[in-house]
């Protein structure tokens, strides 16, 4: 039980930092799209981005596929399919 | 339903724009500007998320909150 408690806390915090991540890829890139030669706004977009994909792929490779239709491969059985769904994260 | 939509701009919502331009003079009629937003560093990611904002010179919080 406890080590279940770890894991799903652990899933939880790598979601969270992930969805951090791509909320701030987000807003820089609306900001470059204004300002595409600010350096520092380019730096910074390219340093969220690779930690970004660096966290998806973590948490892809532990936890299952985070989107469909191409985007990741899959190990097997199909990991789209397992829970929890989002509306089951208990959040 | 909408029975509280107003659809033309009310007066007691909006920030009075006027105020925040340059004089008269240096602007020509009938064009949308964006003031240049300068690039001032991040707020740290965990807090961007919850303020809707990773910069902190957009970040306007109603003043109720």
């Amino acid at each position: 039980m406890d080590k279940m408690n770890e894991n799903k806390s652990s899933r939880e915090e790598l979601l969270s930092k992930i969805r951090e991540l791509e909320f701030a890829a987000v807003d820089l890139n609306l900001y470059l799209d204004n300002n595409p030669r600010n350096i520092k706004a380019v730096e910074d977009y390219n340093r969220i981005s690779e930690e970004l994909i660096k966290l998806k792929k973590l948490y892809e490779m532990e936890y299952g596929v985070l989107t469909n239709f191409g985007y990741s491969q899959s190990r097997c059985p199909w990991s789209w399919v397992e829970d929890p769904w989002p509306w089951e994260s208990g959040e | 339903m909408y029975q509280n939509f107003t659809p033309y701009s009310n007066p007691y919502f909006i920030p009075n724009t006027r105020s925040m331009m340059p004089p008269m003079g240096e602007l020509e009629l009938v064009r949308a500007y964006i003031v240049r937003q300068p690039y001032t560093g991040l707020f740290p990611l965990s807090e961007a998320l919850h303020k809707g904002t990773i910069f902190p010179n957009l970040y306007m919080p109603y003043p109720g909150k």
